[in-house]
């Protein structure tokens, strides 16, 4: 219990205890106690009222403060108590309840450590996360937080990086490599040379986004606001009108105290905290309000197909022997590209190693031709392994028409990666990029959530994306296009749909920006990213779009239920307030009890998947 | 030109976080002032002619309490 909820509790005790005394035949005990409980549940609320009032201002208090004292000049002492007590009682559970719709979002905070233990002098400090300097030397054990953005110069460590780029598997980290700020040691130690603190590492970023969103105001909320706004004064015009028609100034107080359009203004943001905190808890930023109107209504999807629906990385995909055998084709490959770093390299070394193949001979000469390939020589005779053009300069004992016919297929396969071994034709590699393992599902989820159009847009040929997408069941493939092309394409979409675009956030800005919707798929939640965008997805599933989308429409339809519930309320009250069947107290009772029912009805946003 | 950012105890109802931003609005040398209802954040602008102690005093005479006062 807290000092500021005194006057509730004595105020509601006063009023217990005066029923009491009225159930035992002392009336005149009993309105004594009512006029104190009002009383003293005014003291808090006169407070604000007169506060605001210092600056010409009238508020909700002050209405209710005129209210109260106006019935306990009438003798109404029971309705004066019982308005001023359920006015702070509901202000009570109000905020205790708010507090839970922001809770998703205040777990997040907590994640970030305020504390480091510093190395300065051979010694160990514990110090406030603001009083670091760049460079300083924190240190980190098995189950902590890393405090800081930095830089590993000691040690080493499984770390938890899930806060930060949605991998859910965690990442083994040595000296020299990058930590961030919010992850989790899971197991080791290390000494980080800190690089940034505070609200500038890349989860203070995360955290300033997601606060920024929580404010920015939906559609609806501003058009909410404004009939607040115009509301408030007319049910108080309403009132002194029905006074001065009707004489009777019990209806015009009771009018007043109805007049609060506390379930009105409430009903939005709770609902945007609560979607924008479910949503952030699954690793999905959002832009804020208006950006879940929008991804609500969206009925077709656009995927930039690189590194949204597919990993983005080649692999092997077949391997096609002509004068050898797969295992030879992979141990010469393997020799040639050993120790490169290059994407096509790591993906054949990566295959060599799935089936066990290890390269039998070292090259003793390494010949690379940047854009064709590579060359290798040793004891066992000269490597070529490259693409078509490189394959074509090479004397090769291979029918140089046939190889012709290989223009075809790269058509069809556009990475293909020939392997000579002395002139002799051994095989060629097929590469490609694959389809994410969660792609399909999660397109079954999206159109199961009312998508109606799914379209990839993609550079690479209407061949090649039909071949990789195949399985998943797209309606448009628009093959061949430029990047400047892309925002184009949405343009002509968004004609008759409303239009979501997932890109990677770097180069799909434009797309991005022309539709409806803009969705970031980011592994290293990029400032770019987090700018064009108005949903960043943290994290390689694309799962999570479809998920974004269900907490939207979630949220989205919370919203309206309590638009209706909030309105209705006030149109149900002022018209029992004047016919004269709703009287102060159960008006005051049903307006608290609205507010509550737009709060409770929020906090179901925060229990969606 | 100043910025500064003052943490609130949590706001309860939206049409606090607008008497804040209409008391802070009538002082001279305000550019500008903005409540987050739902962090509970005061973000005002202001010339070097204002003194930040009013400003908080005049949160706090609406019946706010004003935790933290940071430079933005």
């Amino acid at each position: 219990m807290k000092k500021q909820d005194l006057p509730m509790i004595v105020s509601g005790l006063l009023l217990g205890s005066a029923w009491l005394l009225d159930a035992m035949g002392m009336p005149s005990l009993s309105d004594g106690s009512l006029a104190s409980a009002a009383l003293i549940a005014l003291l808090p609320i006169g407070r604000k009222a007169l506060g605001a009032l210092q600056f010409r201002m009238a508020s909700i208090e002050l209405l209710v403060t005129i209210a109260v004292v106006g019935a306990l000049f009438l003798g109404e002492y029971s309705e004066a108590a019982i308005v001023s007590f359920l006015f702070l009682f509901g202000a009570f559970l109000e905020s205790r309840t708010i507090r839970k719709t922001r809770s998703a979002m205040e777990s997040l905070i907590k994640l970030a450590p305020s504390s480091a233990v510093v190395l300065r002098d051979g010694r160990r400090e514990t110090v406030d996360i603001l009083d670091l300097l760049e460079g300083d030397i924190v240190e980190v054990r098995t189950g902590q937080r890393i405090p800081v953005d930095g830089v590993i110069v000691h040690g080493s460590a499984t770390i938890d990086q899930s806060q930060i780029t949605g991998e859910s598997m965690p990442s083994e980290k040595i000296i020299g490599e990058n930590v961030f700020a919010s992850t989790i040691l899971q197991n080791g130690y290390v000494e980080i040379a800190t690089k940034k603190v505070g609200e500038s590492t890349v989860f203070g970023n995360i955290l300033k986004r997601l606060e920024e969103a929580q404010d920015k105001k939906a559609q609806t909320q501003r058009v909410i606001e404004k009939f607040a706004n115009w509301y408030t004064p007319s049910v108080v015009v309403l009132s002194i009108v029905t006074f001065l028609i009707s004489k009777d100034i019990r209806l015009a107080l009771t009018l007043l105290v109805i007049a609060c359009p506390g379930a009105m203004v409430i009903s939005i943001p709770v609902a945007i905290v609560a979607g924008i905190g479910t949503m952030a808890k699954h690793g999905i930023l959002v832009k804020g309000g208006e950006s879940i109107e929008k991804l609500a209504k969206i009925n077709a999807i656009a995927f930039d197909k690189t590194g949204t629906l597919t990993i983005g990385k080649p692999k092997v995909s077949m391997i096609h022997p002509v004068d050898g055998d797969e295992s030879s084709i992979l141990d010469y490959a393997s020799i040639a590209e050993h120790g490169s770093s290059h994407a096509l390299a790591k993906a054949i070394l990566a295959k060599a190693e799935e089936l066990g193949i290890k390269p039998s001979y070292i090259a003793s000469n390494l010949d690379v031709l940047a854009g064709y390939g590579v060359v290798a020589s040793g004891e066992f005779g000269k490597v070529t392994v490259g693409n078509l053009r490189l394959a074509k300069q090479t004397e090769t004992e291979f029918p140089i028409d046939q190889l012709e016919s290989y223009s075809a297929l790269t058509q069809t396969y556009p990475t293909c990666v020939f392997v000579l071994l002395n002139g002799t034709m051994l095989g060629y590699l097929i590469l490609s990029d694959t389809l994410r393992d969660d792609a399909r599902e999660a397109l079954v989820s999206l159109r199961k959530l009312g998508v109606k159009e799914i379209h990839v847009i993609t550079g690479d040929s209407a061949a090649s994306a039909t071949q990789t997408l195949g399985p998943l069941g797209i309606d448009t493939i628009h093959a061949d296009i430029l990047p400047q092309e892309k925002a184009e394409i949405i343009q002509r979409l968004k004609k008759e749909k409303k239009v979501a675009m997932v890109g990677d956030g770097i180069n799909d800005t434009l797309a991005l920006n022309e539709s409806d919707a803009g969705i970031a798929m980011s592994s290293d939640a990029s400032e770019v990213a987090m700018k064009t965008a108005d949903i960043v997805i943290l994290g390689e599933r694309v799962e999570s779009v479809a998920t974004a989308m269900r907490i939207a429409r979630f949220t989205s339809s919370v919203l309206k239920q309590n638009i209706v519930i909030s309105i209705g309320t006030v149109f149900f009250l002022i018209f029992g307030v004047l016919v004269g069947k709703v009287h102060m107290d159960t008006g005051m009772l049903v307006h608290e009890a609205s507010v509550l029912a737009v709060i409770l009805n929020a906090l179901r946003i925060l229990r969606k998947k | 030109m100043q910025k500064r950012v003052f943490q609130l105890n949590p706001l309860s109802c939206p049409t606090c976080a607008k008497k804040i931003e209409t008391v802070l609005l009538k002082v001279d040398g305000v550019e500008s002032a903005e409540v987050s209802f739902t962090s509970s954040k005061v973000n005002v602008a202001f010339e070097d002619t204002v003194d930040v102690t009013v400003l908080i005093d005049r949160i706090h005479r609406l019946g706010y309490r004003v935790l933290e006062s940071k430079k933005a």
